[in-house]
């Protein structure tokens, strides 16, 4: 069989497609666990994310959260709210972070922040993150060492300016 | 795509009536479902070689159990 | 596995011009050398100016995927297919897919299909990441290619995929059956198109032939 591509159907669906994403695929542990080799760039928005999701999923256990009932509380979508911990591949919506700021009473600037969602580079975040990022775990019920970390970065974060 | 080369195979009459089976259920003939065996065997057989290890897991019980190639 | 070229043609969309290209049934060490040479470093780019002007929403969600990684641990594998889209000699698009994976659609359960692993076009070619985007139809020819391999393949043209949050939108025009994010682990949606989706966006409602 060949495979025909009629160049009336490829101009009509480049005309639809409009340059909009289309990637399909998954999160791709393969090509990337363990891999010292990822840009600086790439580093720097993967870290932001990951210390976001673990601090939201720490936070949520420390204040004795399910997923339901933060997303319910803080009226966001939990399968959302899931893939923020998970640190999926998603960006988190910015009104998102808006709520669970609100929640935690936490200062929503420094929250967008954490999350890789402004622009403005604040040294005492993204050091406090890496830390949080390097010193916690994100299975299991917190350790004391975790809540102390915890707590750290929490402060840095609820201290409005 | 590349030529394709013929060849004659000897089955079990159990072995043509499994055959048989998979070809109506999935819906291929039956070099069809020869050629998606032989894609999985394959697969498996480089990832077994590679030091991994294939499970078959129950939902339920969540028991694992190994899949052994010798 | 031989390579194969056939014409296609996409829509420059700078200039407004339908220009002629080829999707390649393989990815080859050409098109890793695009890749590492061409897409990382305009990645790369795109993902400083997003994160300068405020703009992570805009960054790819594919943004941390390595082809080089992907082609080297599927290598050989026969399950595993490549194509790719050439255009002036620079490559426009990539795609990895797994020959069979089953349906899941409740009327197509069990059924085999082409399960799209990933599939990804250049970081010029996105809208809102470095400009308006340079080449529009890369997407479309790719999932092309996949549904007539599913058809080749005697899989009647079922398709499967994971979209990324971002690529919903497109996946969902072609009226793909949406299954929903409980068969992924990364809160993906899960995406199929059955034997009558797959000849709708062949044959765009039965004006084209297959």
């Amino acid at each position: 069989m060949k495979f025909s591509f009629p160049r009336e159907w490829c101009i009509e669906m480049a005309r639809e497609e409009n340059g909009y994403p289309v990637s399909a695929g998954t999160l791709d542990s393969i090509s990337t666990k363990n891999d010292a080799s990822m840009s600086c760039a790439v580093e720097d928005v993967d870290n932001m994310r990951v210390a976001f999701g673990r601090f939201i999923q720490m936070i949520r256990r420390k204040r004795g959260y399910s997923h339901e009932q933060l997303a319910d509380n803080a009226d966001v979508d939990v399968v959302e709210l899931k893939n923020i911990e998970k640190s999926s591949s998603c960006f988190p919506a910015p009104r998102t972070v808006y709520q669970l700021a609100k929640i935690f009473n936490l200062d929503s600037k420094k929250l967008l922040q954490l999350a890789g969602l402004t622009k403005k580079r604040d040294v005492e975040i993204e050091n406090g993150a890496l830390a949080f990022a390097a010193n916690s775990e994100s299975i299991g019920s917190l350790t004391p060492e975790e809540v102390e970390i915890l707590e750290t970065f929490v402060a840095v974060l609820a201290e409005k300016r | 795509m590349a030529t394709k080369k013929t060849m004659t195979l000897n089955l079990t009459p159990e072995e043509m009536e499994v055959l048989e089976g998979l070809s109506a259920k999935k819906e291929l003939s039956k070099t069809a479902v020869l050629r998606m065996a032989l894609r999985f065997y394959q697969l498996i057989d480089v990832r077994f070689e590679q030091g991994q290890k294939l499970y078959f897991e129950d939902d339920e019980k969540k028991e694992k159990a190994e899949l052994i190639f010798i | 596995m031989t390579t194969e070229s056939f014409p296609i043609c996409l829509l420059h969309k700078p200039t407004d011009t339908i220009v002629d290209a080829v999707l390649q049934t393989s990815i080859e060490e050409a098109q890793l050398e695009d890749w590492r040479n061409l897409w990382v470093p305009a990645r790369e780019e795109g993902i400083k100016r997003c994160v300068s002007t405020k703009q992570i929403e805009c960054i790819p969600q594919s943004y941390r995927w390595k082809w080089d990684k992907k082609i080297a641990y599927y290598d050989g594998i026969l399950a595993k297919r490549t194509f790719s889209v050439v255009c002036n000699d620079r490559t426009e698009g990539l795609m990895l897919v797994t020959t069979p994976a089953f349906a899941l659609e409740e009327s197509q359960k069990g059924k085999p299909l082409v399960y799209v692993d990933f599939l990804e076009t250049a970081p010029w070619n996105i809208n809102g990441f470095l400009g308006q985007g340079e080449y529009r139809g890369v997407g479309s020819v790719l999932l092309r290619a996949a549904v007539l391999l599913s058809l080749q393949e005697e899989y009647q043209g079922r398709i499967g995929l994971q979209s990324l949050p971002d690529a919903e939108a497109f996946y969902s025009r072609l009226q793909m059956r949406d299954l929903g994010l409980e068969h992924s682990k990364e809160g993906l949606r899960y995406f199929e198109m059955t034997p009558i989706e797959a000849n709708a966006f062949l044959t765009r409602g039965g004006r084209y032939e297959i």
